[in-house]
């Protein structure tokens, strides 16, 4: 597709045979970016949120006084501002604003290890695939095809409902569901530079396949992974809250968005409210990655604003693990 | 062509094969085998024994799977586990159901976000262009069932005006103006889902199209921009969004999962979900079977409209789609 | 929820004493049944409000359809293999049973009962002989004779056929048919509860009796509706596979009296929550089972009636003895002192306040307040109080660790309580259970695990260290051997924690070795004793499933739905009609 080749173009550095022993660089692709990205006033406010929500998660402890799992039944449904309780207390006393921390945490634990997941898994597959190319690369490409063609929703429930709802399989099955798109970029920046010069020259002063591989062609591809990534950030949060809607998700007495949601529901008719905050919360993160990844996606190829790739890619991220 | 396309269904079919390994797998992996959790227990041995003979699960695995797979070949999917229905009798009337859900939020979504993205083509930055880009941002990152949740309570418990969930008022079965009724709530919510995707993409791939020197020409030598627009740009603009189109289609079979749990929609995905509670193997088997046939199906006519609406294609060239 | 909403509601017959596994959710139906319970408390509870309004108190009105809503689809309505709560449901209402039960649990012969009289049992104890009525007619016309009901029993005692009820009759020696309207069941030996499996259903011998016992469950009969020849008040219409299934009264039936209601529609909803809306918005007449969670949210309602007695299902803890499933092979609850400690050391009453939100009532052993055979004091009853618990762990020679968790010989009081991932009642009980006991230095770590997976691996093959769990009595009887004694051993039988006591075992069998009440209740009230005492399981408390009832539903107090019954929720449902 033109748009892997454009996107692909505009990350190779400009004077290819200066990867082999950097003299004095221009500029890097990472600081132009950088600047760039810091322009974007979407992109920096969806930094600002995801790293509010990091923060909050990672040092929830901090900032709140109440265990998330602690259950108190004198004083559930507690009304917002009670007795120290933020926003109140859920039907079992729990504290409802401990509970929305400790799931940051949760829910974005989910949201970037299946990210990190499938850029491991993604990019092992796709730089074999595209490196050695031949009957390997058919193999990989066929399990991409296989894999594109199930539904993906239905895959993970499968899994689930066959194995049992426990996390590490939800991440496992949610990695193994989300790689393709990273394989299939990664594939084919290979397929491109393997053939150009300074592989070969590589090749020539005795580099292994290995080397090759680690030093100089990931790093060329490295910018659309993370774009990629990003979007998998979002698209995991929000797969997690559906399966938890399903019953198949994260379960009590662990929390997570998705699960406060599921909860609330029962709750809808009495205190709506509830349903509320982790509603609100899915939504931002997710905006939040989302402007972030289009913040990256800008600063390396401005004229590009959204790309058709990268609306496609969205819409397979999104749509599938959604509706 | 003919080359072509033998070469992309010999590459389907073998996909397809693939994955009915990989869900038979899949299953049969299940801790216990299928067998041991479809029989209540509290049966004797001897009962139990009579049950699995009867249905053929004392066979060799492999040989469940060539009988499985032979009778699929004659389409025959097989019997629930629980009672003994042909699945196809449970599967059918689902997938006509999804059909008409999917089918109407997907003509919808088609009806307002080409005409709205071409508009906003042109009106870069505009109100309609700005608010296009906020509904996509948040089309994408609203978990689609808190949505639907959202609407019911609003539309159908507060205000009353629309019915909550199911297809039919009981005493309605197949009138039009019930079914308009019925669809209204989970319909908006799925062409909220869709409409990010397509109004970005018809935008973005009419925007590329004026960018193109051809137009450029166009306009230089003083044709009309409203001619341009209509006439040139149009037509080349709308095959990328055509090839969505069609690599969508299998989403109005696979059915929403989601969605339909929300609204108690008589669909595929809900029957899914529901399977997957009740553990329904086979069912599962099948349905996941099926969509991945659609699937194929409909990535096959995608890169075959592709072909023919822009012949400049170099066909048999997977990944040739260069501009 | 999908699987919490894997709430299915399993409903297993399980062997000789029909008592039944409510693995169900927060969701569950009432798999409950039927066990004797004063009527006064739910008639008050449930016909006085608005369901009985002064307008048109008197007048039953012919006409309408009632909208019942479930969570899960049928399996099959062949009253053979009917082994699900929806299946059981549908079974209910199109089939009539050869007894009924009264609302105190007593076997009773009603006007749409197959039999014509009680049955008759000789002096030793043995014999049972059923009486049918003459006038009991199948939908197709034919009438049901004796030929049906002992080609019915033998069916179902046939191993081939893979009936999941074959245990209920494994004391029958043999069925017989003595003339067209008249069966005689001998026994093996003197079983008092038998009484009980006579509440049978059954089925047309002209339709099945050609079918191969192992082929029976594939038969289209309980699935077709064109093709299941039913002998209830209501017959089988149509079946939309996960949607719904409809019942229109039959108008040859039978019986003396005749339904009021017209249509039944038995719908089935994907997400619990939207069906409770459904009922508050009227789409739905009657919701068998309203999740506590939602409760306070339909009781807000005012046109909607709650019914809220408890049922037959209890809930407990249960201990395993069995050393190999536990590290190190040291069972922590090994003595009695300590498992008498837990017991102190759980705060019941208030689950039953917060949880339950008062749908339950406390349990001290495994009979069921209100039945004859309630022990009442008899029981040891272990009133919260952490003081106590410390002080009888003490005397068992447990001392706090460095962490504040009990040890004794270098080995941790800890161990694993695992539940049914889903149950949203479990999962807040297991919680206060984890909480109350940390508080006496006990740790306990609450599993939850997906319910067929867990059944499957870790109830049937008794592989846990402690679980817990719900029973559900199918019938009124006190006999619970097949849970408690030794002879019921995983994984053949249903003592799935590997308990084993001989004072209990004899006692169990003496308990059903009688027939008279009298003789029977002063046993049962030894037993509990000695179980309360002994605690393999630490009897929390039974509850309930809410049935709410929307504002078209009327009903005469005596024909109330009763909770206490399994498919309680139709009680006399042929009398009901519906206002417009």
């Amino acid at each position: 597709m033109s748009e892997a080749n454009m996107q692909t173009s505009a990350v190779i550095p400009p004077v290819d045979v200066q990867a082999v022993k950097p003299l004095k660089r221009p500029p890097g692709p990472w600081r132009t970016a950088w600047t760039k990205f810091r322009r974007n006033p979407y992109a920096m406010s969806g930094l600002v949120v995801l790293l509010i929500f990091v923060i909050c998660g990672a040092f929830a402890p901090w900032f709140t006084k109440y265990d998330p799992a602690k259950i108190d039944l004198m004083f559930a449904n507690l009304k917002a501002g009670t007795d120290g309780h933020l926003l109140g207390t859920d039907e079992m006393g729990r504290d409802i604003f401990a509970r929305l921390l400790y799931s940051a945490r949760i829910s974005l634990a989910v949201g970037f290890s299946v990210a990190a997941g499938s850029v491991i898994i993604g990019t092992l597959i796709g730089s074999i695939s595209g490196y050695f190319g031949g009957f390997i690369d058919t193999c990989f490409m066929r399990l991409v095809d296989v894999m594109n063609s199930i539904p993906l929703l239905f895959l993970n429930i499968l899994v689930l409902a066959i194995f049992g709802t426990e996390f590490r399989y939800m991440i496992m099955v949610l990695i193994l569901t989300s790689w393709m798109s990273v394989a299939r970029l990664v594939r084919g920046t290979f397929l491109q530079l393997r053939e150009m010069q300074y592989v070969e020259a590589a090749r020539a002063i005795g580099v292994s396949n290995f080397g090759i591989i680690f030093r100089h062609l990931l790093r060329n591809a490295s910018f659309p992974i993370i774009v990629n990534a990003t979007l998998m950030v979002g698209a995991a949060i929000l797969s997690e809250s559906a399966l938890s809607y399903l019953g198949l998700g994260i379960q009590a007495p662990q929390t997570s968005w998705g699960l406060m949601l599921t909860n609330a529901r029962e709750f809808m008719l009495v205190d709506p409210l509830q349903s509320v905050y982790p509603g609100v919360c899915i939504l931002l993160v997710v905006l939040a990655v989302n402007f972030i990844g289009d913040g990256i996606q800008d600063s390396l190829n401005p004229r590009q604003k959204m790309s058709e790739r990268r609306i496609d890619r969205w819409r397979k991220s999104f749509l599938k693990s959604k509706i | 062509m003919t080359e072509f396309f033998i070469r992309r269904t010999l590459q389907s079919v073998l996909v397809l094969f693939l994955i009915t390994l990989v869900t038979f797998g899949l299953i049969h992996a299940a801790p216990g085998g299928p067998f041991q959790m479809m029989l209540a227990p509290g049966l004797s041995p001897e009962a139990m024994k009579v049950q699995a003979h009867n249905m053929g699960l004392d066979q060799p695995l492999p040989m469940q799977y060539l009988h499985w797979l032979g009778n699929l070949l004659q389409g025959d999917l097989g019997y629930t586990f629980k009672n003994h229905v042909p699945i196809g009798q449970v599967i059918w009337p689902t997938v006509k159901n999804t059909f008409i859900l999917m089918g109407v939020a997907w003509l919808l979504t088609l009806i307002i976000a080409i005409p709205w993205g071409i508009y906003n083509s042109t009106k870069e930055y505009s109100l309609s262009d700005q608010t296009a880009s906020f509904i996509s941002y948040i089309g994408f990152a609203m978990p689609t069932f808190w949505f639907g949740i959202i609407l019911q309570q609003i539309f159908s418990i507060k205000l009353d005006w629309l019915p909550l969930a199911d297809m039919y008022a009981m005493d309605k079965e197949g009138q039009l103006g019930d079914l308009m009724m019925h669809l209204i709530l989970p319909v908006t919510v799925l062409t909220l889902s869709f409409l990010a995707a397509y109004v970005k993409y018809s935008r973005s791939s009419m925007m590329e199209v004026l960018d193109k020197d051809y137009i450029r020409t166009a306009r230089a030598k003083g044709v009309r921009e409203g001619k341009v627009i209509y006439k040139h740009a149009l037509r080349n603009a709308l095959i990328p969004v055509i090839t969505i189109v069609a690599l969508d289609l299998p989403l109005l079979v696979a059915g929403a999962a989601l969605t339909e749990s929300v609204f108690n929609w008589p669909g595929m995905g809900r029957l899914f979900v529901q399977m997957a509670v009740a553990r329904e193997y086979s069912v599962l088997m099948a349905i996941t079977l099926l969509t991945a046939v659609i699937v194929i199906i409909g990535n096959l006519i995608a890169d075959l409209l592709y072909a023919v609406v822009d012949p400049r294609v170099q066909l048999g060239k997977r990944g040739g789609r260069s501009a | 929820m999908i699987t919490r909403k894997k709430s299915m509601k399993f409903l297993f017959l399980l062997s000789i004493l029909a008592i039944v596994i409510s693995g169900c959710s927060s969701n569950n139906n009432g798999n409950s049944s039927n066990s004797p319970s004063p009527s006064a408390t739910t008639a008050d509870e449930s016909a006085s409000p608005s369901t009985e309004p002064s307008e048109d108190p008197n007048t039953p009105k012919v006409g309408g359809t009632l909208t019942v809503s479930t969570f899960s689809d049928i399996v099959s309505v062949n009253p053979i293999f009917v082994n699900d709560t929806s299946s059981g449901d549908m079974q209910y209402l199109l089939f009539a049973q050869l007894y009924d039960l009264d609302r105190d649990g007593n076997l009773v012969v009603q006007p749409w009962s197959i039999a014509s009289e009680l049955p008759q049992i000789s002096e030793d104890g043995k014999t049972y002989t059923v009486k049918m009525k003459n006038t009991a007619k199948w939908s197709d016309g034919q009438p049901i004779t004796a030929e049906d009901l002992v080609f019915t029993i033998n069916t179902i005692i046939n191993p081939k056929a893979g009936a999941p009820g074959i245990s209920l009759y494994d004391k029958v020696d043999k069925v017989e048919k003595v003339d067209d309207y008249t069966v005689k069941f001998t026994l093996k030996q003197v079983y008092a509860p038998f009484q009980y499996s006579l509440m049978v259903n059954p089925v047309p011998s002209h339709i099945l009796k050609d079918v191969k016992p192992e082929e029976l469950q594939a038969n289209p009969y309980g699935k077709d509706p064109a093709k299941t020849v039913t002998s209830g008040p209501w017959k089988w219409s149509e079946w939309k596979t996960g949607q719904y299934v409809s019942l229109e009264a039959d108008p040859n039936y039978w019986g003396e009296v005749k339904p009021n209601i017209q249509k039944v529609v038995y719908k089935i909803y994907a997400d619990q929550n939207t069906e409770v809306q459904a009922l508050i918005k009227g789409d739905v007449d009657t919701t068998l089972a309203i999740p506590i969670t939602q409760l306070e949210a339909v009781e807000k309602n005012d046109k909607i009636t709650v019914i809220k007695g408890a049922t037959s299902t209890y809930e407990y803890i249960s201990f395993n003895f069995d050393a190999n499933n536990f590290p190190d092979k040291f069972i922590p609850f090994n003595s009695q002192k300590s498992r008498q400690a837990i017991a102190y050391a759980l705060n019941r009453q208030g689950m039953v306040d917060n949880v339950l939100k008062g749908t339950g009532a406390l349990m001290n052993a495994p009979f069921l307040p209100g039945s004859w055979s309630d022990p009442g004091d008899k029981a040891v009853n272990y009133a919260y109080d952490a003081e106590k618990a410390k002080a009888l762990l003490a005397e068992d020679g447990w001392v706090p660790g460095k962490d504040g968790i009990l040890e004794k010989d270098g080995h941790r009081f800890s161990f694993e309580l695992q539940y049914n991932a889903g149950n949203s009642r479990r999962e807040a009980v297991s919680q206060i259970i984890q909480q109350n006991l940390k508080d006496v230095g006990i740790e306990v770590k609450p599993t939850a695990i997906d319910f067929a997976t867990w059944i499957d691996q870790n109830i049937t093959p008794g592989k846990y260290p402690a679980i817990l769990l719900g029973w559900s009595l199918s019938n009124p009887d006190p006999d619970g051997e097949s849970i408690f004694s030794s002879k019921y051993f995983p994984p053949a039988g249903q003592n799935n924690g590997w308990y084993k006591n001989e004072k209990l075992d004899k006692l169990w069998v003496d308990g059903y070795s009688v027939v008279d009440q009298a003789a029977r209740k002063e046993i049962y009230n030894q037993i509990a004793t000695e179980i309360s005492t002994d605690l393999p399981y630490v009897f929390l408390y039974q509850y309930g499933n809410p049935q709410g009832v929307g504002p078209k539903v009327k009903f005469a107090p005596e024909d109330a739905p009763e909770p206490t019954h399994q498919t309680g929720y139709f009680y006399h449902m042929i009398k009901w009609w519906l206002a417009e």
